[in-house]
This record gives C-alpha cells, sequence and structure tokens, in this order.
C-alpha cells in the first residue's frame, strides 16, 4: 500500500520533534528509526523547509538545517514536543503492557516500573476506554511445557528460574530434562540439575522462566547428599487435612494422632504449623522455640504496623 | 499535487495548533499557506484535509453554535489533545514500552505498534533497548484485531458473522465493541449484541467473516464501570481482594500472584491480589509469616493476629 499525502504528513510533523531530542542525527539514522528510505527523509526535509506558521516569513518558518549529512533543527515552532497517540495506538500500547505485566516476573525489580508506567498512561488514556476494557493473561504453564518438550525431544539443557516455596528464594539452574509427569493436578519435570548435582523433581507452575541450552555433559553423580535430618514429633489433629494426605508416608504413627518424621528442612515444618492450626510441634525443644520467636516477632510487627 | 497537500496538511496543523482562538473558514483560507482556488474548490479541500487529519487520529475541534462566529464554525486543534501529555520517560520504562510494542511486531498491528514506540521513544539518544528474554512465544497474531481495535477506538459499531460452534448454521451480528481479553490462547470480544440488547463474549476464532466498522464514530459509549472479567466467566474466580505488605525480594509466591505492586520505602512494597477465600488469604500470609503483612481486609488482619497469639500460647 503506498502511503498518502496525510500520512506523510503526519511523519513530517513526527520528524520534528525527533530531530528537536536528538539534534545532529544523521540522515542514515533517521531514516532507519523512522523505518523509510535517505532519500525519503531527504525528500521530508526539504518539504519541511517551507512549512511553517500563518506569516510564513523566515521567522514563522521552521527551521532546519542539513549540512554533512547531519540535521539540526535551530526553531521547531510549536512542534518541539512529540505528537498525542490516536486511540489505536494506545490500544495496542495497553494491551502491549498488560501483556507484558504478565511474562515479567513479579520479583522482577522492572515489575513495579512497569505497573507505575501503566498507571501513568491509563491515567492519561482510560477516559473514552476504561481501564478494565483489558485483560490479557499469558499461560506461562503451557510455555513453560512446551518449552521442557522441545528440550526433551531435541536432548538440550535448560535454564530455569525456579521458586522454591519454603525457602521463599528464586534460583536459576541448568537441568538435563529426563521426563516429564503428569501427577493428579500437577505437572512435574524429572532432570539432572547441575545446581546441586543430583537428580531433581520441578513443578513445572513454579518455573518462572524458562529458556533452552545447548546440551551438556551430565557429571558422575554426587553421594547422597543429604543428610539423616532429624526426628520431629507431631501433633496433628486433622487427618483429612492436606499435610496430613500429602505427607501420610513420611508420617509413622505413635498414638491416636501423634506422629514421628524425618525432617530435612526445619523451615519447612515451621512453615506449615505456622499456617495450619491443625499441627503441633511436640519435640524437638529448638524448633519449637523457633516456631515460638518467629510467631512473636511475626505478632508483634503486625501490631507495630497498626 | 500530493507534495503540496502534505505541505497543506502540516501548515494547517500548524496553524490550528497555533491560534488560541477558534479559527473560521474564511481566516483559515485566507492565512494557511496551500489554500487557492474557488471558493468551491477551498471549501473541499478543506473538508478533505480536516477528514485525513481527523482518520490519522489529530483531533480537530469545532465550535459550530458560538455566538461570536455567528454561524460559521471555528476550528482549531488543543496543544493537550495534541502533544503528547508524558514527556519523559526513564531510560528503562523506554526499554519496557520497546519490548511490549515489540510483541506485536509479527502481527497485523505491527505498523501501528512501531509508529506509537517511534513517538513515545523519541526523547531517547539511542534506539531502546529491547527485553529479548520477556519476548516469548505470543499469541499476538489472532485477526480480527485491527478492526476491533479501531472500532473500540471511535466507538463505532461493527458487524460479522459468528459461528457459536461448528454444529450451528452462521448469524450475523451487529455488536458494540466494549473489550478485548485473552483466554488459554485465544483471543475473546467483549461487547452490546445489539440484536439480543445484552452484553455477549465472542471467540475472534469463530468469527467466519470480515469485521466491518461502521463509519459512523462515537455512536455509542461505553460504561465507565465496565470491566471485562465480570464476563469473562472461564476466568479463575479468585474474588477476594487483599492488601500485603511484602519485604522486599521475599513472598515471591505471592508477588506471582499480585495485580499491582508499588514501593512503599526502601525495605517493603505494598501488593494487591486476589485470592479465592479470607481462610485462603489467612494461610498465606502466616506460610510467610516473617516477611508478610497482611494490611486489608481488616477482618483477615484481626484473624491472623489472633492465630498468632494462638501460635504463642501453644509453645510458650
Amino acid at each position: 500500500m503506498s502511503e498518502n499525502a496525510a500520512e506523510r504528513a503526519l511523519r513530517l510533523l513526527d520528524l520534528v520533534p525527533f530531530v528537536v531530542n536528538n539534534q545532529g542525527i544523521t540522515i542514515s539514522e533517521l531514516a532507519s528509526r523512522f523505518s523509510v528510505t535517505r532519500e525519503e527523509i531527504v525528500k521530508d526535509l526539504n518539504l519541511l523547509f517551507l512549512c511553517g506558521l500563518p506569516g510564513y516569513t523566515p521567522l514563522e518558518l521552521i527551521d532546519l538545517s542539513l549540512e554533512d549529512d547531519v540535521v539540526v533543527i535551530r526553531d521547531p515552532q510549536n512542534l518541539s514536543l512529540p505528537r498525542n497517540f490516536n486511540y489505536s495506538e494506545s490500544i495496542v500500547l495497553r494491551i502491549a503492557l498488560a501483556a507484558l505485566q504478565e511474562i515479567i516476573l513479579k520479583s522482577d525489580p522492572r515489575y513495579v516500573t512497569l505497573s507505575n508506567l501503566i498507571r501513568k498512561l491509563e491515567d492519561t488514556y482510560s477516559a473514552e476506554i476504561p481501564s478494565e476494557a483489558f485483560h490479557i493473561e499469558i499461560e506461562k504453564d503451557k510455555i513453560a511445557l512446551e518449552i521442557a518438550r522441545q528440550a526433551l525431544d531435541q536432548g538440550l539443557d535448560l535454564n530455569i528460574k525456579y521458586l522454591n516455596k519454603t525457602k521463599d528464594e528464586v534460583t536459576e539452574r541448568r537441568i538435563s530434562p529426563q521426563r516429564i509427569r503428569a501427577n493428579e493436578n500437577k505437572i512435574q519435570l524429572d532432570g539432572y540439575c547441575h545446581l546441586s548435582n543430583d537428580s531433581r523433581t520441578f513443578n513445572l507452575n513454579q518455573i518462572l522462566e524458562i529458556r533452552l541450552l545447548p546440551k551438556s555433559k551430565i557429571p558422575e553423580p554426587a553421594h547422597a547428599s543429604e543428610g539423616f535430618g532429624s526426628e520431629v514429633e507431631l501433633e496433628i489433629n486433622n487427618q483429612d487435612s492436606q499435610f496430613f494426605i500429602e505427607n501420610e508416608a513420611a508420617l509413622v504413627k505413635q498414638s491416636d494422632n501423634k506422629f514421628v518424621m524425618k525432617l530435612h528442612n526445619p523451615q519447612w515444618l515451621i512453615r506449615h504449623a505456622m499456617s495450619n492450626k491443625d499441627i503441633k510441634i511436640i519435640s524437638p525443644i529448638a524448633l519449637k522455640e523457633s516456631l515460638l520467636s518467629g510467631a512473636e516477632a511475626a505478632l508483634t510487627r503486625y501490631r507495630d504496623s497498626n | 499535487m500530493s507534495q503540496a497537500k502534505t505541505e497543506r496538511l502540516v501548515n494547517l496543523t500548524m496553524a490550528l495548533l497555533d491560534s488560541r482562538r477558534y479559527m473560521r473558514k474564511s481566516e483559515i483560507f485566507r492565512k494557511v499557506a496551500g489554500y487557492s482556488g474557488s471558493d468551491e474548490t477551498k471549501e473541499r479541500m478543506f473538508e478533505r484535509d480536516k477528514d485525513d487529519l481527523r482518520a490519522l487520529g489529530i483531533e480537530i475541534e469545532v465550535a459550530s453554535h458560538d455566538p461570536l462566529f455567528e454561524d460559521e464554525p471555528g476550528y482549531r486543534i488543543r496543544p493537550e489533545s495534541y502533544q503528547f501529555p508524558i514527556t519523559k520517560f526513564s531510560s528503562e520504562e523506554n526499554a519496557l514500552i520497546s519490548t511490549a510494542l515489540n510483541l506485536w511486531k509479527s502481527s497485523e498491528m505491527g505498523g501501528v505498534a512501531k509508529s506509537a514506540a517511534r513517538r513515545i521513544l523519541s526523547s531517547t539518544e539511542d534506539a531502546p533497548t529491547i527485553f529479548e528474554e520477556l519476548i516469548t512465544p505470543n499469541e499476538f497474531n489472532e485477526s480480527g484485531l485491527t478492526e476491533i481495535t479501531r472500532a473500540l477506538a471511535n466507538r463505532s459499531r461493527i458487524t460479522f458473522d459468528y459461528c457459536k460452534n461448528t454444529s450451528e448454521a452462521k448469524q450475523a451480528r451487529q455488536v458494540n465493541p466494549f473489550g478485548l481479553s485473552t483466554w488459554q490462547g485465544s483471543w475473546y470480544l467483549v461487547g452490546e449484541d445489539l440484536d439480543r440488547g445484552d452484553i455477549r463474549v465472542f471467540k475472534l476464532s469463530r468469527i467466519v467473516s470480515r469485521i466491518e466498522v461502521s463509519a459512523k464514530r462515537e455512536t455509542f459509549e461505553i460504561p465507565n464501570d465496565f470491566k471485562i472479567t465480570d464476563y469473562m466467566v472461564m476466568l479463575s474466580q479468585n474474588t477476594l481482594s487483599v492488601r500485603w505488605r511484602i519485604k522486599r525480594n521475599k513472598a515471591h509466591s505471592l508477588r506471582n500472584m499480585a495485580h499491582e505492586i508499588t514501593e512503599l520505602d526502601e525495605n517493603w512494597d505494598s501488593v494487591l491480589a486476589k485470592v479465592e477465600s479470607l481462610e485462603n488469604a489467612i494461610e498465606l500470609s502466616l506460610w510467610h509469616f516473617d516477611s508478610v503483612i497482611l494490611e486489608e481486609p481488616i477482618e483477615a488482619r484481626n484473624l491472623i493476629e489472633a492465630r498468632l497469639e494462638e501460635v504463642i500460647a501453644k509453645y510458650v
């Protein structure tokens, strides 16, 4: 489709503030930023020489110079600021930013910048089309699954950012994937993890970012790295709870509601005991103490912030 | 010929933008370079010019019943509406905008996105960064988005043939578009179905004809409180709004649920999210007891304090 006179006029109107903000820009750079040929940019600039405000004396014309391939605008008249978006453009931008907000990790520092930016633009552009007229959801699980499958098919490695919910930390790992398993309601990826030098299982919905890497060698397996773990004694008062069902295999019954289990990560149990009122730790005492001091500190924080 | 028209359009825009008053046509013809010929020719030229500029998104205001001008309409372009309202973006904001607009790159909206990018980014010295790692396989190539976006922008009615499901015959629909949504990789239009007198959801892939956009503009208004998620019944039903205060770089799984995160100070962020229920809010907050304070709803906050007191009572 060839450009009509009006579309070209818009480019001329846009060229002025662009050069004002990029004084001394070269013709080639200008042509590439506006996606037209050098010849066209030169024609545009030659036409701009003739444009200005009523009166059209040198004082009222746009004053630009084009020397040694370099463009300078000395007087833009009233065109120094970029032209506003029309509504199609603002919709395109709003949808694109909403999509980006879905893609970007919420823990990414850029997320906050993005949210502020979206609000700033909403304030400006939501008069005719309310801010909640758009809703963009990107299926991250599906993207992760697609990429994991591709890695398996082609024998590639993966780089993942993985969220560990107990440690509340996100780690970046290189994985040599071995298989994908679908359990009841979660999809898991088994593979050799180069960060822990051992086989690991990852829940797909805790993979925050994923990309392909070239294949790499899997080193000799390390010896069973986890220690024995310590033994804890628990009281569990609701044996229909999710906690009980998920951990049934590891729980050794002592009496009606008392159980013993081997524990590798004390933090994991502290989080459960804090958020689930049906669990009580009987021993060891050290664990009870850290639970108590954690609860006290949290309560203090709540009261202080009131 | 078209060179002259381009020049005239630039001059007209500049003159209307410069004028503090509404300019009458006679004044425009006298003052703005490029208008010549018989009155009738000038008149025709001006009408075309005005429509062309409007079609490309430049708002020209008309004051037709101002007693000062008797019955002759006056025209002007308000600088507030012509100029980009936010003049400075940080380089990170610029990069985010470029990255976002790049999502449209290979779609039918690529050209619109590109021209938007050029203007918003015209204050940057170098071509802005694009965060390549954020460009994921995406769903931005559905057809029909161009027409719907234009119709939304102009508040114009659209008509199309729609096939509810494969076994049914197609039906002609007339719709006032209100908004767009994606779900599971597909695009949905929500709008007022004029024959059914109700707000309906349409899956874009089931539109089986071209989408015709009416040339009439501003024929309806989108209600101010319109929320597309109220009509997208297939979306998750988390309905309880919560506000957490979260330590910087902590409670990642809560941050992943957020729809808004704002920085409070150097250590804390404020996070807005939706959860299933009060119990759900309490559990999530207590799981992250060491890095999170639930601030709203106050009801849940009180329950959390009570639960913490219980824990303390259990272990003292």
